[in-house]
């Protein structure tokens, strides 16, 4: 370079030169290098010019590197970033920026923030310079228009640059904002629920103060809801039940997250009275949103009340059908002793036809009257689960049977087999037993020279199994499905009330258990009887 | 186990039964002298006046359980306060003519009572009673 200065004569300049200084640092220079004449232009020697530019060069390269970090930001980002001049016109835009608005990068360049804005908020929605004057970003929510005008709520992050220039991040919170309105919606939901519940809700603090609760108390216990505020939940107990709320609180407190509950409690109200109301319980005290023992109380007092009066009213039909049917049977009884007398005291054979006849017909009332009485006390009565000596009832059943009409010509064959003690209520389990045996020695065909009846009886844990089977008149198919209605009678011969199979339909469906009939007319009967043990339920 | 019953004593409200029970008692042959009592009361009222006079006591007392005043369950009441050896020698047999099983159970459970037996009272129940005693 400087050997061609010198030959040529000409003047050279470099914009970039890069040299060593004197403490062996490389520097960056400007450098002029021009001839230079000596002697009358016989010698030539060369002059140089060096600016030293170092400085300038890094910082200028600095400026370049943080360009295209800000270019790579903008391209990547996330969130949409536009900046606008002092009008408003859009003079950068980011890719983000022209999806969330729907514009390609060339339309978007060439609009103005006002075309962005809806309208219908724009009054309220234009950064004002004032508001940015201050240099500090500001963040608001406004509604922005898509290029196919949908709206969408954004929020802005603002900034007013030293340049005059806007900066505008943005963000699409429709779908955050869709959230918070459902979210918002639901808690109105529940609130509603809550506070037209006819429920008395509340919420306890470990101390068992009540820390909310439902406007209900006021319709319910006649108490404002500030009236109760840190008040104890044992204000609105009944005096009565103090002890035992203690421990179901107590209960509650070291079981966390477990209900409890309680079917019956007294509970007050602010005069003074008394309700009776159901009470769940659940320790949420480790929630952090409760933190605190939520209490339901279901005020149940007129179904109490009702249920008082049911039991009464029971108690009352239960005594008059006792005393009725036994006012009923006492004349009977004696019209059938008279009768017994006459018989034992009487020599004359017609009398005697007579008297046979009469006492048929009282032995019908009577038992009719005995059908009324259980059939009352089964449909009311409730059940009480009982070791049953099945052995025992089938023979007192059949001692009862034994003086029927032709009874004693009937063979009876009995397979038992019992695999576990069998519980449920003796009465009722009585009553099925002796009916079906009435029943299967009342309609048997005396004609046949060979009658029997089976009874089988077998048990387990879960169950019994009764089966009486005969080979008597049988029942005609279209009367099958009739026998267990309430008065109905199947049979031409019958002489009962029917009510018998009906009693012993309901005294089965009381007892949670099926009855099946088989029948064949003019070959036999058979019931099957399946009854579920309440051994476990006595176990308890 | 005796062949024939010394006394028997009828309690009964009722008349029309006293003299049904009476009769099937003396057609069968079942005891030898009736006492026929119309109320609990005058029933407690003969044992009382002959708790030390053993002969004129029953051997079995048929009792009624629903009578005015003194029934059969206030009859025995007042029937656990009497002598033991009168209450050794007056079996108690209920003839009612309920046969409600509350009133069985709640009567059979009674130490003097030795037998239920549902009116009206028949030839079979007399015998069924005489193996008892």
């Amino acid at each position: 370079m400087e050997e061609d200065v010198i030959a040529k004569g000409r003047t050279r300049f470099i914009p970039e030169e890069a040299l060593t200084d004197f403490e062996q640092h490389q520097r960056i220079f400007n450098s002029i290098k021009m001839p230079f004449f000596l002697n009358d232009k016989k010698e030539v020697g060369l002059l140089g010019i060096n600016i030293d530019i170092t400085e300038a060069k890094s910082a200028e390269k600095a400026i370049k590197e943080s360009e295209a970090r800000y270019r790579i930001l903008m391209e990547q980002a996330s969130d949409g970033i536009y900046l606008s001049d002092q009008e408003g016109n859009i003079i950068d835009a980011n890719p983000k920026a022209c999806e969330m608005f729907g514009y390609s990068m060339k339309e978007f360049m060439a609009l103005n923030i006002k075309k962005l804005v809806d309208p219908v908020s724009f009054k309220d929605s234009v950064v004002r310079v004032p508001d940015l004057k201050d240099k500090q970003s500001i963040i608001l929510e406004r509604k922005f228009l898509k290029k196919d005008g949908t709206p969408f709520t954004v929020e802005v992050s603002a900034k007013l640059l030293e340049d005059g220039r806007h900066q505008a991040i943005i963000r699409d919170i429709t779908e955050r904002k869709r959230m918070e309105n459902i979210l918002k919606d639901n808690e109105r939901k529940f609130s509603a629920l809550i506070q037209n519940s006819y429920d008395i809700i509340t919420i306890l603090s470990e101390e068992f103060k009540i820390k909310f609760i439902s406007d209900s108390a006021n319709r319910i216990l006649g108490y404002k809801t500030n009236e109760l505020l840190e008040k104890s939940i044992f204000e609105l107990i009944h005096p009565d039940e103090m002890d035992m709320v203690s421990v179901f609180l107590s209960n509650t407190l070291v079981n966390s997250g477990k209900n409890f509950t309680s079917e019956e409690l007294k509970i007050r109200t602010k005069k003074g009275d008394m309700l009776y109301s159901e009470v769940v319980a659940v320790n949420m005290l480790d929630d952090v949103v409760i933190s605190g023992i939520i209490i339901n109380f279901h005020d149940i007092t007129k179904r109490k009340y009702t249920e008082m009066e049911l039991l009464n009213t029971n108690f009352e039909l239960d005594s008059f059908v006792y005393k009725a049917s036994h006012d009923l049977k006492a004349p009977l009884r004696s019209v059938m002793g008279l009768i017994k007398l006459a018989r034992l005291e009487s020599k004359d054979a017609n009398q005697n036809m007579y008297l046979e006849m009469m006492n048929k017909s009282v032995i019908s009332l009577d038992s009719f009257i005995k059908d009324l009485t259980q059939f009352s006390r089964n449909s009311r009565m409730e059940i009480e689960a009982k070791l049953i000596d099945f052995d025992k009832i089938v023979e007192e059943a059949l001692g009862n049977l034994k003086f029927m009409d032709h009874a004693e010509g009937i063979i009876i064959n009995k397979k038992f087999k019992f695999e576990a003690d069998f519980y449920t209520d003796i009465t009722r389990i009585s009553t099925i037993i002796n009916n079906l045996l009435s029943n299967a020695i009342k309609y048997h065909r005396f004609e046949n020279n060979n009658p029997f009846i089976n009874i089988i009886i077998e048990t387990n844990k879960e169950q019994a199994l009764f089966i009486v089977e005969d080979n008597g008149a049988g029942i005609d198919s279209i009367h099958v499905d009739k026998v267990f209605e309430m008065f109905y009678r199947a049979s031409e011969s019958s002489y009962g009330s029917g009510l018998g199979l009906y009693i012993v339909k309901n005294a089965v469906s009381k007892l949670h258990g099926t009855i099946q009939l088989k029948s064949v007319l003019n070959e036999g009967t058979k019931f099957i009887v399946e009854i579920p043990n309440l051994l476990k339920d006595n176990e308890k | 186990m005796k062949n024939s019953v010394e006394t028997v004593m009828l309690v009964d409200d009722n008349d029309t039964d006293n003299f049904i029970h009476k009769r099937v008692i003396e057609l069968t042959g079942f005891a030898k002298t009736i006492i026929v009592k119309n109320s609990g009361k005058s029933a407690l009222e003969y044992l009382s006046t002959n708790k030390n006079n053993i002969n004129n006591l029953p051997d079995v007392i048929f009792l009624d359980i629903n009578m005015p005043i003194v029934d059969g369950f206030v009859f025995l009441f007042e029937y656990d306060s009497f002598p033991e050896e009168l209450k050794k020698k007056c079996k108690i047999a209920i003839l009612s003519s309920s046969d409600n099983k509350r009133d069985i159970d709640r009567i059979v459970d009674n130490e003097f009572v030795i037998n239920f037996i549902t009116k009206p009272l028949s030839e079979e129940a007399l015998d069924d009673l005489k193996k008892l005693l």
